[in-house]
């Protein structure tokens, strides 16, 4: 734990927690990684942004009242020192949970765990962040940088720069293959960039041990596959069971992944696991993915990276196998009817009391593990 | 002692933010209506949009009836809606056959565009909210700008949720009209005072108490002021000029209505608080206060620790809109919050519940209102509360380790804290 962390005493409320779970702070050590992402379809069900930013509050500050960190995967935008979140035009849900952790950790007192951020940021965006950000924030968070080199691009296939605006088969590609890795390594364990020096507290490496997934685009995404499926994927293949929390009830690709999971067995899954939902034109044009498949058909002959249909089918094939019994599959330790009730609800406050529940009873268990 | 938890209980109210996809200001009005009604910290009250549609039916989906009993539906009208054939024919669905708003729906029409009053004809009936100046229905409308408009609809939007949460006691009935408190020190001049009373007479639909026109010449000062500040008013404004602090009449005036009150206590007639049982002993409710900054400097003065957390502005002319909007708006939430607090009470039934240790609040607890409740429980109750349950949102990590080091004998809950699915 960083040396610098505020700490504050709940007697009462942490009296209460101990005689329930036997901890203080029952999630401590806990790295809870969160995908959340704006939606083509939250308009329809009735919400906006401001939705979004309150069931990540709602969800998230009990988490890190009781001990746990954060991780999410996603640029960070920099604002000038005095601005917070809220006064952008468009939501970054970096900053939105640099600012929650912020708030929690000001209000503090000594004797308290608040959980930090853990940012990964992949290329190109992670060039962006400066010394001064590290700086700003580094009670709150630690950046993770993903770069070409650190997805396993050789050194001569590396752009380093990226303008923003400008495309081409190479960046697209590249931007396609960081993102994975960085899905791979928040399950798989990253080094920490200053851990494990002698005499430091930190640690050597983080890695999550929970996912939450909400929201979620599901066209037009960067990467392989929509992000919050990626997300989830890499979150069913990881090495050490990581439970995985679907909130259907905001819409996205968390809603198609809820879905698939809560349908029955013999239901065909929706056409979102299929390549030839991605493939329709846009616009009159070649679709994005038709565009990103070229990419990789160009850049990788040897195809030392998985090809996207490839990792759509492996998520397919994983939920045609779980759906059956969620409770296994999902490793969140929820019953059926409990991560159904995920599944379905729009409610951020009944969304975080199965999540804090879930978490809190397997926490010895996800620390070990 | 092991916590007691209820099932989630429904939103008592909902706010349904209502715009045609061509209206381009309508996805920044709602998000100002969200922000105003429900803040960003969730405190208050819910609010939903429908606005773009759901497949290929070319609408929005139906508001849900069955997840809210009372469904405020602001309609943004602007000529898409009015024009768009789809749009007349989903909006039919609030109305029943008869031509009266359905079981659960309230409808809050705003006038967009000079033909908003084309809407549907069940529509025309109902009083449209006006955001520009015009010379009458179907005219045109004179230009303003966004800001303009939202202010007004805010300020309309405000008023009107007031009048329909607020106009009537806890018992429902109604009041005559939704009324302030204008607290004030004669010493200090009466300009400003008078200049928030005459902007609630003639902008707003409110009315106020002062206590130069409202206590007759004659009459017992003290009683009429115990009678409005226990019984009438809705709100009270503290408009704290230099020598406000040293004023016993003001303080007792911010005393008296900072007061919590048992929800028994509110009730005018005694066999209605008699039925209530354990809820009426468990329910409790301030009122909001608002505090101005009317000093000048002149002198020192003290603080009013009576004020507690009480919200403060400063005074600034042509200020009366922010201010009232400010006090009314809180006086909305803290009756939305009334409700969900007996929804909890009745839902409860274990030993702190019975024995009336239990507190349920409508406020954002401050230690000299949970000092002051604490002692009246023990006067009423026979016994002080073990456990305060208080709507979330607005109170820091900081001020709960206030409470627990102040009041140890005492849990602090938030209304979501009871909220538990059963995992059966």
């Amino acid at each position: 734990m960083k040396k610098n962390r505020a700490k504050r005493g709940h007697k009462s409320e942490r009296d209460h927690r101990k005689a329930e779970t036997g901890e203080a702070w029952p999630l401590r050590d806990i790295v809870v990684g969160v995908s959340i992402a704006k939606s083509e379809d939250l308009l329809v069900r009735g919400m906006g942004e401001e939705h979004l930013r309150e069931v990540l509050r709602v969800v998230c500050r009990p988490l890190l009242r009781h001990g746990a960190d954060l991780a999410y995967g996603g640029y960070f935008r920099p604002f000038h020192a005095d601005s917070d979140a809220s006064q952008s035009p468009e939501i970054n849900f970096t900053r939105e949970m640099l600012d929650l952790i912020g708030a929690e950790q000001d209000e503090g007192e000594s004797g308290t765990w608040i959980g930090m951020l853990y940012n990964y940021s992949p290329w190109p965006f992670c060039e962006k962040i400066t010394t001064e950000d590290r700086a700003r924030w580094i009670d709150t968070c630690t950046f993770l940088p993903v770069r070409e080199a650190d997805a396993g691009l050789a050194p001569e296939e590396c752009l380093r720069e990226a303008r923003e605006g400008v495309s081409s088969p190479r960046i697209a590609f590249n931007k396609a293959v960081v993102l994975s890795a960085m899905r791979r390594k928040m399950v798989e364990g990253m080094p920490l960039p200053h851990g494990g020096a002698a005499g430091s507290p930190e640690p050597s490496s983080v890695r999550t041990h929970a996912r939450i997934v909400v929201g979620g685009k599901v066209l037009g995404s960067s990467g392989i596959m929509p992000g919050v499926f990626e997300e989830a994927l890499t979150t069913l293949e990881a090495p050490k069971s990581t439970p995985l929390f679907v909130l259907g009830g905001f819409g996205g690709a968390a809603a198609v992944l809820a879905d698939a999971l809560g349908s029955p067995t013999d239901k065909p899954l929706p056409p979102e696991f299929d390549r030839a939902h991605y493939v329709k034109p846009e616009h009159g044009r070649e679709s994005s993915y038709v565009l990103l498949e070229q990419a990789f058909e160009k850049h990788d002959r040897q195809k030392r990276f998985p090809r996207p249909e490839e990792r759509l089918r492996a998520l397919r094939d994983r939920i045609r196998q779980g759906r059956a019994n969620l409770k296994e599959f999902l490793h969140n330790g929820l019953e059926n009817h409990e991560n159904q009730r995920l599944f379905d609800t729009a409610d951020a406050a009944e969304a975080a009391h199965y999540i804090h529940l879930a978490l809190v009873r397997r926490a010895c268990q996800l620390r070990e593990s | 002692m092991s916590a007691t938890f209820i099932e989630p209980i429904p939103d008592t109210a909902r706010i349904y933010v209502v715009w045609h996809p061509e209206y381009r200001a309508g996805a920044e009005l709602a998000r100002d209506i969200f922000n105003w009604f429900r803040l960003p910290s969730g405190y208050g009250i819910p609010v939903f949009y429908r606005s773009a549609p759901e497949g290929k039916k070319g609408v929005p989906p139906d508001v849900d009836t069955a997840k809210c009993r009372r469904n405020l539906i602001v309609l943004l009208a602007d000529e898409h809606m009015v024009a768009d054939h789809g749009w007349r024919h989903w909006l039919g669905g609030f109305f029943t056959d008869d031509g009266k708003p359905a079981q659960g729906i309230l409808l809050y029409p705003v006038a967009l565009h000079r033909t908003a009053y084309n809407l549907p004809e069940k529509f025309r009936a109902l009083n449209f909210i006006p955001l520009q100046d015009s010379k009458g229905r179907g005219t045109e409308l004179a230009p303003v700008s966004y800001q303009q408009q939202k202010d007004r609809l805010l300020k309309q939007l405000t008023e009107a949720f007031a009048r329909l949460l607020i106009a009537s006691d806890a018992a429902g009935e109604e009041r005559e009209k939704v009324r302030i408190f204008i607290s004030h020190a004669k010493a200090d001049s009466t300009e400003k005072a008078k200049a928030l009373r005459d902007y609630i007479y003639r902008e707003t639909q409110l009315s106020a108490f002062f206590d130069e026109n409202d206590i007759a010449l004659g009459s017992q000062f003290a009683n009429v002021l115990n009678s409005t500040l226990e019984r009438e008013s809705a709100a009270l404004i503290a408009l704290q000029g230099d020598r406000y602090a040293s004023r016993p009449w003001c303080r007792r005036e911010v005393q008296m209505f900072r007061k919590p009150r048992q929800l028994r206590e509110t009730l005018k007639r005694t066999e209605q608080a008699n039925d209530l049982g354990p809820e009426g002993r468990t329910v409790w409710l301030t009122l909001p206060v608002l505090l101005i900054d009317a000093m000048q400097g002149e002198t020192d003065t003290l603080a009013i620790p009576e004020l507690g957390s009480a919200p403060m502005l400063r005074w600034r002319d042509q200020g009366e809109p922010r201010y009232i909007g400010m006090l009314l708006r809180d006086c909305i939430l803290r009756a939305f919050h009334l409700q969900s607090a007996r929804k909890i009470a009745a839902a409860l039934s274990d030993d702190l519940q019975h024995a009336g240790a239990r507190a349920i609040i409508n406020w954002t607890p401050d230690p000299l209102s949970i000092s002051l409740l604490s002692a009246r429980a023990k006067q009423l109750n026979g016994v002080r509360p073990r456990e305060i349950v208080y709507p979330a949102g607005r109170l820091s990590g900081q001020e709960i380790d206030v409470f627990e080091d102040l009041f140890e004998k005492t849990r602090f809950r938030t209304y979501g804290d009871l909220q538990r699915p059963t995992t059966k």
